[in-house]
């Protein structure tokens, strides 16, 4: 039975093979990636039935693997993961693996490779690389295990579900708020600037936000003028000094975009020196404290908050939906929240800042 | 005898070219000023200077720590995380209800047993200054992680953080920080024992045990100068960014060896210039600023400091030849 479904899930990975030589037609590429979820759900399908035959005894148990556990935006899937365990009543177990910082790849595929040797009954992972770990993905949903990756896409399409953030649309979000902002503020923007300030030049991710937003204020003020992306090492200091530096030099600043908390606290504590609550309209990606004292006090207009909490939680259900035979969907949109001081006291918004509270 | 009359001799070549390197820096930095003082209608304006001054100040503070080393012919790469470690342990005493002050000499205490582990790395069980100081950087920025839980720590006292967005005269206390460490080192360098025994150790190390220098206190003084002013410089750090920031100070290690070496400070020991290396600082963080000033793309501006660094010691080199 195992011998078939692999051989299943070779022969589509095959086929997705051969129509990338070929003319890689869309409609081919549909069947393609219509085949590796076939042969993902017949693979989750399979695991019941093996579990069923063989009387399975005890909890499920899902391993949760993060990008890097010295950070809390990764801590906090955890939470969520944990949480989805504890509201089981007993019903599934999680545990929890990661490399200790964010550039060890390998060491996350060496992590992944041995949670698949050890037959979990499903996977949760953010992958670092979009590429390395898709071996052992594809070899894990072979073996009936289904894989829920969250927060990063890998370069397959056998994955039971893909969980994340549209970066790009988020960071939209907060150029059109940034528009409603200037206009409640009486400040004409055209011909004025505005400027973007990212954390990191190599991250696909940090990318998406910078063009995510840089994007729709072009599209939505055409006539304001973007400064060159400045980059910061995602060091604080760094930030804070770029900003001190633009708004020396451009007096027309009207707008600024930071790619991540840090980014956000440089701009942050930049624009409360100066003196520009209210005439700068900034905002942020990812929350921490000092972000949220800084909308409180003006410095930051808003920021844009991702909900890793429900990620982990909602990543570990799906694994085990589609262990019970039940349609998960391909790829879900987690949702991001717009934080500002309007809606900073509201409940769910206090449970996204300080999830596990 | 002949080896201290050739060290004397030695001594005084290298403080006409040390003279000389300091020259050029100085006109390097003037030519850098005219430029964008043309190109930047702001960049002459007294508020865009003191920001200059405020720039440069923690990388300055560092970089003299890391001038002391190299010119022991060590290096500290370590200074990053001792940055980060003092940055946190003062925000953590403070937070927790010490005064600012008592928290501010835990947090120098702190960071001279990084210092110490340094030095006795080095000197007592010899292990290559590279390897050594690589090993405390990795060590002492993860027991930062763990100690806050890779954390910020927030609400610091406003009597704390005033100081670093503060100015004494229109100086900005950053910059006094730096001119104090600055008038320290040369101090040190120029007018101790201990300061003469840095050079003569880093020269030739066989002819400094020959000749009676104390070399566990020198090396032991190296590294444990490096670790005080990274200390101050990460107390500063804190203070600035109103915050305790585990990840603060990564990287800043080839900023400092950066600013070092275009001051003139040779890897292989024996040279090394408080003076060059403020001007060095001063020159890279001329640099940033002035491209963020201009709208420069960052990565040209990165190329450019780059080729800086090789260009400075090309002609430093070529010079004493």
């Amino acid at each position: 039975m195992k011998k078939r479904v692999l051989a299943l899930a070779m022969a589509a990975m095959m086929a997705a093979g051969l129509t990338a030589c070929g003319g890689n037609t869309p409609k081919e590429t549909e069947a393609a990636k219509a085949a590796a979820t076939e042969a993902a759900t017949a693979a989750a399908e399979n695991k019941t039935e093996a579990a069923g035959s063989e009387e399975k005894t005890g909890p499920y148990k899902v391993t949760v693997i993060i990008k890097a556990t010295d950070s809390s935006y990764w801590q906090t899937v955890l939470l969520g993961a944990q949480a989805a365990a504890d509201e089981s009543n007993g019903e599934i177990e999680v545990s929890t693996a990661g490399p200790a910082s964010e550039t060890d790849i390998d060491e996350q595929v060496t992590i992944l490779e041995n949670a698949v040797s050890a037959k979990p009954d499903g996977i949760v992972i953010a992958s670092i690389s979009s590429d390395a770990t898709v071996p052992a993905t594809e070899e894990a949903v072979a073996a009936g295990i289904p894989v829920v990756t969250v927060d990063n896409k890998l370069a397959t399409d056998v994955y039971t579900q893909h969980l994340a953030t549209d970066h790009y649309a988020a960071a939209a979000t907060a150029a059109e708020d940034m528009l409603a902002k200037w206009e409640a503020a009486g400040i004409d923007a055209a011909g004025k600037k505005v400027a973007v300030i990212s954390a990191d030049s190599g991250s696909a991710v940090n990318q998406a936000r910078c063009e995510g937003f840089a994007d729709k204020i072009k599209e939505l003020a055409p006539d304001v003028t973007l400064i060159e992306t400045q980059y910061c090492d995602n060091d604080i200091a760094k930030a804070q000094d770029t900003v001190d530096n633009l708004i020396l030099a451009n007096e027309d600043l009207v707008g600024i975009f930071g790619d991540n908390n840090h980014m956000g606290d440089g701009i942050a504590n930049s624009i409360a020196q100066n003196g520009k609550e209210g005439s700068i309209i900034a905002y942020a990606f990812d929350s921490d404290d000092t972000e949220i004292e800084a909308i409180k006090n003006g410095a930051l207009t808003g920021i844009v908050v991702q909900d890793p909490y429900g990620m982990g939680h909602d990543g570990v259900l799906a694994a085990i939906a589609s262990l019970k035979g039940e349609t998960v969907e391909h790829d879900v949109v987690a949702a991001t929240t717009l934080v500002t001081k309007e809606n900073l006291e509201d409940e769910n918004v206090q449970k996204l800042l300080y999830p596990g509270k | 005898m002949a080896a201290n009359q050739k060290t004397e001799k030695k001594k005084q070549n290298l403080l006409l070219s040390r003279f000389q390197t300091e020259l050029l820096l100085v006109v390097i930095l003037l030519v850098l000023f005219a430029f964008f003082g043309m190109k930047s209608p702001v960049f002459f304006k007294v508020d865009t200077l003191m920001k200059l001054l405020k720039q440069a100040s923690i990388y300055g503070i560092i970089a003299i720590g890391m001038t002391f080393v190299i010119t022991s012919s060590g290096i500290d790469l370590s200074v990053g995380s001792v940055v980060g470690l003092s940055g946190i342990v003062v925000s953590m005493c403070m937070v927790n209800g010490m005064p600012v002050l008592l928290a501010v000499v835990v947090a120098i205490a702190a960071s001279i047993l990084v210092g110490v582990f340094n030095g006795v790395l080095v000197h007592d069980a010899k292990v290559p200054p590279f390897i050594a100081t690589m090993a405390s950087m990795t060590i002492v920025r993860n027991v930062i992680l763990l100690m806050t839980g890779a954390k910020t720590i927030s609400n610091l006292p406003k009597s704390f953080t005033a100081f670093a967005a503060g100015d004494f005269l229109g100086i900005p206390n950053m910059f006094l920080t730096w001119f104090g460490i600055i008038v320290l080192g040369i101090f040190i360098t120029g007018r101790t024992v201990f300061g003469r025994n840095i050079y003569a150790y880093g020269s030739n190390k066989e002819s400094a045990r020959l000749s009676g220098i104390n070399i566990r206190t020198t090396v032991y003084g190296v590294y444990v100068f490096s670790a005080i002013v990274c200390g101050i410089a990460g107390i500063l750090m804190a203070a600035r960014l109103g915050n305790g920031v585990p990840t603060s100070g990564d990287g800043y290690e080839l900023d400092a060896i950066a600013a070092s070496v275009v001051g003139g400070a040779s890897l292989d020991g024996g040279e090394g210039s408080v003076i060059g290396t403020v001007l060095g600082a001063m020159i890279m963080a001329t640099l940033r600023q002035g491209g963020t000033l201009l709208g420069i793309n960052s990565f040209i501006m990165e190329i450019i400091i780059g080729s800086l660094i090789a260009v400075a010691v090309v002609i430093d080199k070529m010079r004493k030849r």
